[in-house]
């Protein structure tokens, strides 16, 4: 009875092994439909965020700037929001450690652009936030600025509406006797 | 035997072809029917802000995502400032420090 059972359990592992691996046009099938649904499900959450990570905007005597400009959306089912960030960073110079700063020698502002289809617009734009440099255990750290730009989905609407946004980040560190650094832009991102 | 190798290169290029298209986000485009929009014209190609191209002033997108227009119809422009810098620390925030 034992082997009877034994038997028929072994015949099970193999048709099942044969149904899955056995025929080649099964796995080519498969694999073909797991490709596509893989394109899919990759479609409906792609551009979920745009950044320009630690661009270097001043690489000069002593120092040297870096900006991060960030602009997320929302996507459904996914844990996101429509967000526009940006970051300043000093380090030493040739963009090596960071730099320890005082409080008000570094400054940061952003610029949330809408695109109309012919032009960028100016969206949203703050004042400079000022504050400190130095390095934390994740790295570098500086001034930042973070904003929602509305809440996508059933919540209020992006500000300017539905479309393509992108961020403006300008980020400058003091180095004693000037402002040195710049703006770095985002990338476009389309928040609905 | 040849028919079954030409199949099987048939399959792999089609399941190549579309991870790769999903994984690019190429795909998206395509359903989403969406191309993303050009960088401004006051950036760079490496993505950096070019000093002294962009506009003194900018036009302001509305909540309906249309411009924003003074009382008397003409479109409401802002100054950019761009190539603006902050003003320089007192001398107070970093004798605290």
């Amino acid at each position: 009875m034992e082997e009877l059972t034994m038997k028929a359990y072994t015949t099970m592992r193999r048709n099942r092994r044969h149904w899955c691996l056995g025929n080649p046009w099964r796995i080519r099938t498969l694999s073909t439909l797991f490709a596509l649904l893989f394109a899919v499900v990759t479609a409906s959450s792609a551009f979920a965020w745009t950044w320009n990570n630690n661009a270097t905007v001043f690489n000069g005597p002593g120092l040297c700037v870096q900006s991060t400009a960030g602009i997320d959306t929302w996507k459904s089912g996914v844990f996101s929001g429509n967000i526009a960030y940006a970051d300043t960073y000093a380090l030493s110079q040739g963009c090596g450690a960071g730099l320890t700063l005082p409080d008000g020698w570094a400054a940061v502002r952003l610029d949330l652009f809408k695109w109309t289809g012919s032009e960028w617009q100016l969206c949203r734009g703050t004042n400079f936030t000022f504050g400190a440099t130095g390095v934390n255990q994740w790295g570098p750290y500086g001034p930042s600025q973070v904003f929602s730009y509305g809440s996508g989905g059933s919540g209020p609407p992006p500000v300017c509406g539905t479309g393509w946004y992108g961020t403006v980040a300008y980020s400058f560190v003091w180095d004693g006797s000037a402002w040195r650094g710049g703006g770095v832009y985002s990338g476009p991102e389309l928040a609905n | 035997m040849r028919e079954r190798y030409g199949a099987t290169i048939f399959f792999v290029s089609v399941t190549i072809v579309a991870t790769t298209l999903g994984a690019t986000g190429i795909f998206a485009q395509v359903v989403n029917q969406q191309t993303p929009p050009p960088r401004p014209e006051w950036i760079g190609a490496d993505g950096k802000l070019k000093p002294g191209a962009g506009p003194r002033e900018l036009s302001v997108a509305g909540p309906d995502g249309k411009l924003l227009q003074d009382a008397n119809g003409s479109v409401r422009k802002v100054p950019s400032y761009f190539d603006a810098v902050p003003a320089p620390p007192v001398r107070g925030d970093y004798q605290t420090r």
